[in-house]
């Protein structure tokens, strides 16, 4: 069985068509990670799936259920987390996130505790007693991470949950979701390609409301135009490497490079490890499409 | 597919709408502030005003020849803006102010961009709807309860200590309350309703002031002898509010769509 299941879906927005005529499948337990330029349609693709949306055209099911059911149906399998934190300004931490398990019904006792350990986790529990308004966006952020968390959905719908976030803060939210894969089915937009390598999942390569491409990182990557990748290595470049890598731009210990195909890159790379420079990691960073 | 109605969750949705709204003193202040200055300002100006009814302006407005002293005259003065023009204007100054409330609702959650949470939960539309509305409901009718008995009291006080009568409780007045519950769900039903399908508050306010203004009919109706408040209309009209009530509920639920309460 299909954990989502998109048949010809497209959504019209008066004469602007946002999503147009797309199908996929997703297992359950697979990560789907959106990606694609602004005005793709990553967020609506995502209101879609967890019925915020009903399609114009063609049906969504999300665990063998219609979406068009959702309006006047208990749905209480989908954790999501907008690009809109989505939490109420004038109240606490600790009474939006009681709040919205009482939606869900979960034994106070188990959501103190709950809530104490996700905000843990997440360098948060200081801010249990604040109120939501006085809270920056990378906090708010956190919080709507922990609300989605808090009743374990066996979907988990986040729209670029990292956009705000300290690299820390992401780091711990990726290491979760690599946890959470085990049960829970994801699906995950992101502008951000060096999330597509640490994450791992499935890639929905959406543009203008179409789908581009549906598959792993190398067949996307093939598919790109003008990849930006960033190089890390173990120590900051003398002016001898920075000169020999002037075609690149450089920084401390970090060499960003603009492809123009992904072919090019073992090339690149050889060229620095030739010059004794040890790599700590290749991260996509940026991508053009001319489709 | 619908599921049984889990009043849990409708209360839940009703107290954070309730913690939400009295965490600002810019909504609770007008909403608890003007009636309860009405409440205490129009018994002292009825009372004020009844000292220079004479017996023939009272036998004029009330088609009664035997009146026999100023006192009796006075007393009738108060007993008939009391009762009969007060009444009703006292049930509807709660609702004119909390329809503020009613009108933030769901265009609030819209405007503040909180709607896509609330709506991926495990909540029903009617859940939602009754949710909404108990959260206005709750404070308009405790307001209006509260008013009444500040206003009869102090009414008792100068019938009592003036004339040697009280005027509240009476038959007209229980009416009139018997009214207030139903009432109060007709106008914040539909303010409710009106908020789930505009774009924001200040439309969604602007055009709650319109639906507040037939509300007045009564007392002027009243005033201009167009309906005639007796008993059996009072009870026909709670009845009628009731049916109103559902009327509008069951509209709000079958047309709301949880696309409307999502900025594109």
């Amino acid at each position: 069985m299909y954990a989502i299941e998109l048949y010809n879906v497209t959504k019209k927005f008066n004469n602007f068509t946002a999503i147009d005529n797309i199908s996929f499948k997703l297992k359950k337990k697979d990560m789907l990670i959106l990606i694609g330029p602004n005005g793709a349609g990553k967020t609506t693709l995502e209101r879609l799936i967890s019925g915020l949306y009903l399609p114009t055209s063609g049906d969504i099911f999300v665990l063998g259920k219609n979406t068009k059911i959702f309006s006047n149906y208990r749905n209480s399998f989908i954790g999501y987390v907008g690009e809109n934190y989505a939490l109420y300004d004038n109240l606490t931490v600790k009474s939006n996130l009681l709040f919205f398990s009482s939606l869900y019904k979960l034994d106070p006792n188990i959501s103190n505790d709950r809530i104490e350990a996700l905000l843990k986790e997440f360098n948060a529990i200081e801010f249990l007693n604040t109120k939501v308004g006085n809270l920056s966006r990378g906090t708010k952020q956190k919080i709507a991470i922990c609300r989605a968390l808090l009743f374990e959905p066996r979907v988990l719908i986040l729209d670029e949950p990292t956009a705000f976030l300290d690299p820390n803060s992401a780091e711990i939210l990726r290491r979760k979701l690599i946890e959470l894969k085990k049960n829970t089915t994801i699906i995950y937009a992101t502008q951000r390609l060096d999330e597509l390598t640490r994450l791992n999942g499935k890639i929905l390569l959406l543009n203008k409301g179409r789908k581009v491409a549906f598959g792993n990182l190398e067949e996307i990557l093939h598919i790109l135009n003008g990849i930006e990748v960033e190089i890390v290595v173990a120590r900051n470049l003398s002016k001898e490497e920075i000169r020999a890598l002037s075609d690149f731009y450089v920084y401390n210990n970090r060499i960003v490079i603009k492809l123009k195909r992904l072919a090019d890159l073992p090339k690149i790379v050889k060229e620095i490890s030739n010059l004794n420079l040890p790599i700590l990691t290749i991260n996509y960073i940026n991508y053009e499409l001319n489709l | 597919m619908n599921d049984i109605m889990d009043y849990k969750r409708v209360y839940a949705i009703a107290l954070k709408d309730l913690k939400e709204a009295f965490s600002s003193i810019e909504v609770y202040g007008p909403m608890l502030g003007l009636p309860l200055f009405f409440s205490v300002f129009l018994p002292f100006f009825t009372v004020y005003v009844s000292q220079y009814a004479s017996t023939q302006l009272a036998s004029r407005i009330f088609g009664i020849s035997s009146i026999s002293t100023p006192e009796n005259a006075k007393f009738l003065f108060i007993q008939y803006f009391a009762i009969n023009i007060l009444g009703p204007i006292f049930l509807s100054m709660p609702i004119i102010t909390t329809s503020v409330l009613a009108a933030d609702s769901f265009a609030g959650e819209k405007e503040r961009k909180t709607a896509e949470a609330l709506l991926t939960s495990p909540i029903t539309s009617t859940e939602l709807f009754l949710g909404k509305i108990l959260a206005s409901f709750v404070p308009t009718f405790i307001v209006t309860i509260a008013i009444f008995i500040i206003y009869a009291s102090i009414i008792n006080y100068y019938t009592l200590s003036l004339y040697s009568k009280i005027l509240f409780p009476n038959t007209m007045w229980y009416l009139m309350l018997l009214n207030a519950p139903f009432l109060i769900g007709l106008t914040i039903g539909i303010v409710v309703v009106i908020s789930s399908k505009v774009k924001g508050i200040k439309e969604a306010q602007q055009i709650s002031a319109l639906i507040a203004l037939p509300i007045l009919i009564m007392p002027f109706s009243i005033i201009f002898n167009i309906f005639k408040f007796d008993t059996v209309f009072l009870i026909l009209l709670a009845l009628s509010l009731f049916i109103l009530d559902i009327l509008i509920f069951y509209i709000g639920v079958k047309t709301f769509k949880k696309e409307s309460l999502i900025s594109i």
